[in-house]
């Protein structure tokens, strides 16, 4: 009908008319066709997005609890395979005494018996420091980093050293003892895989941010292999790394050094002051 | 003499009620998009342009009272309308809130407005330059596109009001998978 009306007419606005309508509604149409297309396009790739995060946290979570395990492990190994046979042995000694009048056997048997429980308690006692280091506790970061170090230097396998530049102020103890776990555990890495003959950890301070970094001359890790590894099912100990960070949203950086002869791995932490943490 | 006098009288008071109507109908579209809209700068804007709208109508209304229908206010309405129309959709694809845009009562109310201001554009923005035998030959565009716009009005009022946003896909859980509550809890 409308077409009709164009037909029978000569004029110039008419013609603007029709075909202007007929434009535009053809360009609104096209617009909303695209609006309902782009949008489903941008919604997938959300959802995606979501499932590719959600994998991760899973992945994380799932490492988190497998190296809880492990160290739950570790300690019930530590306790029944050593102070176990210990105490039991004390016990022997003890009983050997209600047994054996004899004074000098006696006193000999006791004086065993001590041994053996000074050497529990000492048992306990690196059983409880593995867990949480008096040192952190006591003296802070600093303090427990080189504390970590000595006794890796003192082994002898590796040089191990660290310096604070800026670390008059202490973090809050939660802070401390995340960073703390992570330096563990790259040291462990390290001391594992790397074959390196040091470790050097210098800390400094940069605006609002916190920044270890910790150098080796080792086989090391780049980042693209870090979130190659992290992505993977294996790599526990880095993707236990990235959760204690995320934590502390912080992050981590792992780079070869220009001159190809060592690795670095950087570690980033926002300063949040302590009242903050502890509300 | 008498007759002359009521006829000018009806048509001004036909264009008062047109320009009224104009205005009416250019709040109430520019409301909507307004509170469908993130706050920002596209709510700004609206806000800005639209007491600006008023001024220009207040503004032709006395300029041009003679004529039979406010063409130069329709026409920047239906720009406007468009421009605020394209804020919804831009917002749409930048932070889309449902999982199916068309799912949501707004997105039809705002393809009517749309539909029918760039549909009666070109009819209003000429309606001057047309001759009264053509513009009501041509004012089936306009009817055309009222019962568009009512039909696409109809479709948004059956819509649900809560849409399936992307949160709430992923908080459904099946009842079936877990039991019922206790009948009596105490």
């Amino acid at each position: 009908m409308l077409f009709l009306q164009i037909s029978s007419t000569d004029s110039p606005v008419s013609l603007v008319l029709f075909f202007g309508t007929v434009g535009m509604l053809a360009l609104t149409i096209g617009l909303i066709v695209f609006i309902i297309f782009h949008q489903r396009k941008v919604i997938r790739y959300q959802l995606q997005l979501q499932r590719m995060e959600q994998e991760q946290q899973k992945m994380l979570l799932n490492a988190s609890i497998r190296l809880q395990e492990e160290e739950r492990q570790r300690i019930a190994a530590d306790l029944h395979d050593d102070a176990g046979p210990l105490l039991a042995t004390a016990r022997l000694y003890l009983n050997e005494n209600l047994v054996n009048q004899d004074k000098t056997t006696q006193l000999q048997s006791i004086y065993n018996a001590k041994q053996i429980i000074d050497d529990t308690i000492q048992l306990i006692r690196n059983i409880s420091h593995s867990l949480m280091p008096p040192t952190l506790k006591n003296f802070g970061l600093e303090s427990a980093v080189n504390d970590l170090f000595q006794k890796i230097s003192g082994s002898g396998s590796m040089n191990a050293s660290c310096r604070f530049h800026d670390y008059r102020d202490r973090l809050h103890p939660d802070q401390e003892l995340i960073i703390f776990r992570v330096i563990q555990e790259l040291v462990n890495n390290i001391l594992k895989h790397s074959n390196a003959s040091f470790i050097h950890v210098t800390q400094n301070l940069g605006g609002t941010k916190l920044y270890i970094r910790m150098h080796h001359d080792g086989k090391g890790i780049t980042q693209s292999d870090f979130e190659k590894l992290n992505k993977s099912n294996v790599g526990l100990g880095l993707k236990n790394i990235q959760s204690r960070l995320k934590l502390l949203q912080g992050r981590i950086y792992f780079e070869k050094d220009m001159s190809q002869t060592y690795y670095k791995v950087t570690i980033e932490i926002p300063r949040v002051e302590e009242e903050v943490v502890a509300e | 003499m008498g007759g002359m006098s009521d006829d000018t009288s009806n048509s001004f008071l036909i264009y008062l009620m047109l320009s009224l109507f104009t205005l009416f109908e250019y709040l109430c579209f520019a409301a909507f998009i307004f509170f469908n809209l993130p706050k920002g700068t596209l709510r700004k804007i609206i806000l800005i342009a639209s007491p600006v709208f008023v001024v220009y109508t207040v503004f032709e209304y006395f300029r041009t009272q003679d004529s039979s229908i406010d063409s130069m206010t329709i026409t920047v309405e239906n720009i406007l309308l468009i421009i605020f129309c394209m804020f919804y959709f831009f917002k749409e694809i930048s932070q889309p809130q449902s999982v199916f845009i068309y799912s949501s009562y707004a997105f039809w109310v705002i393809v009517s407005i749309l539909i029918y201001s760039t549909g009666t554009f070109f009819y209003f923005a000429y309606s001057d330059n047309l001759s009264d035998d053509d513009w009501h030959k041509w004012s089936i565009i306009n009817h055309i596109f009222t019962i568009i716009k009512n039909i696409l009005f109809g479709i948004a009022v059956i819509m649900p009001k809560k849409v399936n946003t992307l949160q709430s896909q992923e908080k459904q859980y099946p009842d079936q998978l877990f039991d019922p509550p206790p009948l009596n809890p105490l």
